[in-house]
């Protein structure tokens, strides 16, 4: 049956000059296409601030104001479930965020009574 | 299209009454067959013709480089990039070109119509420091984020393989029409239909020289063939040509007529694909715009009209740049271009692109995609009606794919003295939070459209499998890592097989091993009686639930990965692990827009929490310590903060990896496609195509959470007793606090450990 062996593969060579140490985008990034999703949801145009939403969070899935977005953006579409899912997505991340943390259990509870 | 109404010929009735009436009885018969016949043609050609759509084929386009602040990019990665798009490095300051000057590259960027909006033609700059963007400048201002052009990638032509892109007449350069009028049909403007005096002039310049050096057709004959006609070369057809070619020019402006040649004309086969049309041609040949031609260029395309394969650039260079030659002399005599123009023309290389792969230049990602949109499209329409569809490969993450899975696979085979080019693999990255694909690797040879092994290849799954045991185990809340778990040899009833005797991968039993380890190294022993005490049902459930799939039958055999699976289907049980306990589908295409740009499907990212993230965070502690003490400690980015298992299956026949950092989620698979076995195992076959990928992607690290109601505690990872630095193979795991750990004993007595503290008080 499966298992492993104590790994006996040749000396691989060191990891190779890093390309890249990884780094942050600069916070202006989320914020400038957040900027926008708004200008588009207010118009009316609730799909355009979604892709928006989802652009920004290709580029920082770990930003919590982002999930929080797209849970609101989904709740005033009516998509009760997806919101609730991305309010606790939010909830990942918010855990030095108390105020985030509290709008998306209130995202959570409004998804759930609309249900 | 505008029908012309004014230059109906039709004869008076006045005309007939002067003919003799016996002329009219044997004239009626012909004239009235013939008649009849032109009325039938007209008709088909007008309504045909009229009520024209191009067939063209769905567009596919590969996620655009978003650059921004912060983003870690090299500038010769943005150049890659720059050059994946046919951008030259040129300082003319026209769309599609670029300039870089060390740590700034200038990017003229074109225009470009994303699903979101269009990007007017922008002067972008790019600031980059070492391996980071530092700053962009769009247009002289400072901009916080922008993206190149989305790249093409691929189209769905139908199995007739007609591949087009459609240019409305304001796309169509001058230079080209002139130069087609000069070269192809003179007298274009004038002639209606036919020029008898090209006839005559390429027959005699035929006859001269023995060979066919002319044409003779005009544009308007060459479209009618083209568009209307067969191949065959017969008197009558060429009557019949002859005819409608006439019949098109009564009825449709030469404007017309001559876009509908421009897109229609064929201009070469790439594999089972036709390229049709200058739009098509251009990017075939030259990897740009049509827009973006030189007059060497615009000569090429039109050199190749009369023979596309005898003067097949990649084939005949020396051929197809005499015929460009001459094409340029034509254009100069007959005062297209001048004589300055002519010269810096000629003195040019052909620069065609570097080789192409067939329309599809990612067949086994195509795959993916067309699977998804035969939910809601069909293929008729998807070879047809200009759709675009823009997906969410990433260009760079594939090519680092296929050439880690290129170069590991070469590597092993030296190492290991196998037979060559016979080691198969197949790969898919998606982005761990969202679910989007980044990559697939079908297979060694990803260019080519074969079986691909990423979507279509079941293979047993072997240890890979063992993460989903050991988080019901996790979930039960009746262990935790520090857990001791007995790997003792064991005896499993069986009504069906008879007793099961599991046995470990070294056949050495471990003895108590905390079950950090028991996963970490994989241990069979340990990990059947964990199972048996969680439940064999349950966790069958919970594999099910994992794999978004039917429970499998809960023979104790799943505890070891007695199940096939191909890598698409572990992807979505290590994505639920790579995201903190959420579902996520692996998903291709992000929006489908129709021919005028507007939005039909947009697919939104989908998540559904199925585990509790304290939980999967307790696993993914696990799953780290795999990589820094278990079978995948020997990854080059063991200590890198990944996140991994090794599987391996019965004699080797299957090698497996799934390993994921903050980004991405990989699953790979090394094995021979018969089935034999490669003397691989997890850890010295996937895992090392994972290795060589990350070189290029660069892990994140993940940062965990501390689950609420533990603490991180210093155990031995061999024994599971408490320890610490320095003293056994101590790794820090989350513990819950109300665990009595044992303490470790032999290294050092608790006064010496408190002299240590006292000294570190006094140092400080």
């Amino acid at each position: 049956m499966p298992g492993q062996p104590a790994p006996t593969y040749p000396d691989q060579p060191p990891a190779p000059p890093s390309t890249a140490t990884p780094t942050r985008p600069d916070p202006s990034v989320s914020l400038a296409l957040r900027e926008e999703s708004l200008q588009a949801a207010s118009r009316g145009d609730t799909a355009q601030a979604i892709a928006l939403i989802e652009r920004a969070i290709r580029i920082e899935p770990d930003r919590p104001e982002l999930w929080l977005d797209l849970a609101k953006l989904h709740l005033e579409e009516g998509d009760y479930a997806s919101a609730e899912q991305f309010a606790r997505k939010a909830l990942l991340y918010t855990r030095n965020h108390p105020e985030l943390e509290q709008q998306a259990y209130v995202v959570i509870s409004d998804a759930q009574r609309r249900r | 299209m505008a029908r012309k109404r004014t230059r109906r010929r039709r004869k008076s009735p006045g005309t007939w009454r002067r003919v003799l009436a016996t002329a009219v009885i044997a004239g009626i018969a012909c004239a009235g067959l013939l008649g009849g016949y032109l009325l039938y043609l007209d008709h088909v050609v007008t309504s045909t013709f009229e009520g024209r759509r191009w067939s063209v084929p769905a567009r596919v386009y590969a996620q655009p480089l978003e650059l921004y602040p912060g983003r870690t990019l090299r500038p010769e990665d943005l150049v890659v990039e720059l050059r994946r798009l046919g951008y030259r490095s040129t300082r003319t300051r026209q769309p599609g070109t670029f300039v870089r000057d060390g740590n700034v590259v200038n990017v003229r960027a074109r225009r470009f119509v994303f699903d979101d909006g269009e990007r007017a033609e922008t002067n972008l700059l790019v600031r980059f420091a070492g391996s980071v963007v530092i700053a962009l400048e769009a247009d002289g201002r400072r901009a916080h984020i922008a993206r190149l052009d989305a790249p093409l990638i691929g189209s769905f032509f139908s199995s007739h393989g007609e591949d087009r892109l459609i240019l409305a007449p304001a796309d169509v350069p001058k230079l080209l029409t002139d130069g087609l009028k000069v070269v192809e049909d003179r007298n274009f403007d004038q002639h209606r239909g036919y020029d008898l005096g090209a006839i005559a002039r390429a027959a005699w310049v035929n006859l001269r020289s023995g060979d066919i050096q002319q044409g003779g057709s005009t544009l308007t004959q060459q479209l009618v063939k083209s568009y209307f006609l067969s191949n065959e070369r017969t008197v009558t057809r060429k009557l019949k040509e002859l005819a409608m070619a006439v019949i098109l020019e009564s009825r449709f402006e030469k404007d017309d007529l001559l876009n509908a040649y421009v897109n229609e004309i064929f201009l070469g086969q790439d594999g089972s694909r036709a390229i049709h049309g200058f739009g098509l041609g251009s990017q075939f040949y030259f990897n740009k715009p049509l827009a973006e031609l030189d007059a060497a260029e615009i000569a090429l395309l039109i050199a190749v009209i009369r023979g596309p394969s005898y003067y097949n650039p990649f084939r005949h260079a020396e051929r197809a740049k005499s015929r460009r030659d001459r094409v340029l002399d034509q254009m100069l005599e007959f005062g297209v271009i001048d004589a300055a123009t002519h010269r810096t023309a000629l003195a040019k290389p052909m620069n065609v692109a570097e080789s192409r792969r067939g329309g599809g230049y990612y067949p086994a990602f195509l795959d993916l995609v067309r699977a998804q949109l035969a939910r809601n499209y069909d293929a008729d329409a998807l070879a047809s009606v200009g759709y675009r569809i823009f997906t969410t490969l990433e260009p760079w993450v594939q090519d680092a794919a296929e050439a880690s899975v290129d170069a590991v696979l070469t590597q092993i085979e030296k190492e290991r003295g196998l037979p060559p080019d016979e080691l198969e693999a197949a790969l898919i990255v998606t982005r761990a939070q969202t679910g989007e694909v980044s990559a697939i690797v079908g297979g060694r040879k990803a260019g080519f459209q074969g079986f691909n092994r990423a979507l279509a290849a079941k293979r047993p799954v072997g240890s890979v499998l063992k993460p989903a045991v050991y988080l019901t185990a996790l979930e039960s809340g009746r262990f935790n890592l520090a857990t001791i778990l007995d790997d003792a040899p064991i005896v499993v009833p069986d009504e069906h097989s008879g007793p099961w005797t599991p046995s470990n991968f070294d056949d050495e039993p471990k003895g108590p091993v905390p079950l950090v380890r028991a996963l970490g190294d994989s241990l069979n022993l340990a990990t059947v009686r964990l199972g048996l005490a969680v439940g064999v049902e349950p966790i069958a459930q919970r594999i099910g639930e994992l794999l978004g799939s039917p429970a499998p039958n809960p023979f104790p055999s799943i505890l070891l990965g007695a199940i096939s699976l191909s890598p698409l289907e572990l992807t979505h049980m290590y994505a639920v692990f790579a995201s903190s306990g959420f579902r996520t589908v692996p998903k291709a295409v992000v929006s489908v827009e129709d021919e005028a740009g507007t939005t039909l499907d947009h697919y939104p990212i989908e998540v559904e929490q199925i585990a509790d993230p304290d939980t999967v965070a307790l696993l993914d502690h696990a799953l780290m310590a795999v990589m820094l003490r278990g079978t995948g400690e020997r990854s080059r980015w063991s200590g890198h903060g990944v996140a991994g298992k090794t599987g391996t299956s019965d004699e080797y026949r299957d090698s497996w990896f799934a390993g994921f950092d903050a980004n991405y989620l990989t699953v790979t698979w090394v094995g021979y496609d018969d089935n034999r076995p490669t003397g691989l195992s997890g850890s010295t076959g996937a895992m090392r195509i994972w290795d060589a990928l990350l070189s290029t992607l660069y892990p994140t690290p993940l940062t965990l959470p501390m689950p609420y109601g533990t603490q991180l505690e210093v155990i031995d990872y061999e024994s599971g007793m408490r320890t610490e630095e320095g003293c056994g193979n101590p790794i820090a795991v989350p513990v819950p606090y109300n665990v009595e750990l044992p303490e470790m004993a032999g290294c050092r007595t608790p006064l010496e450990r408190f002299g240590d503290r006292l000294r570190r008080w006094f140092n400080d």
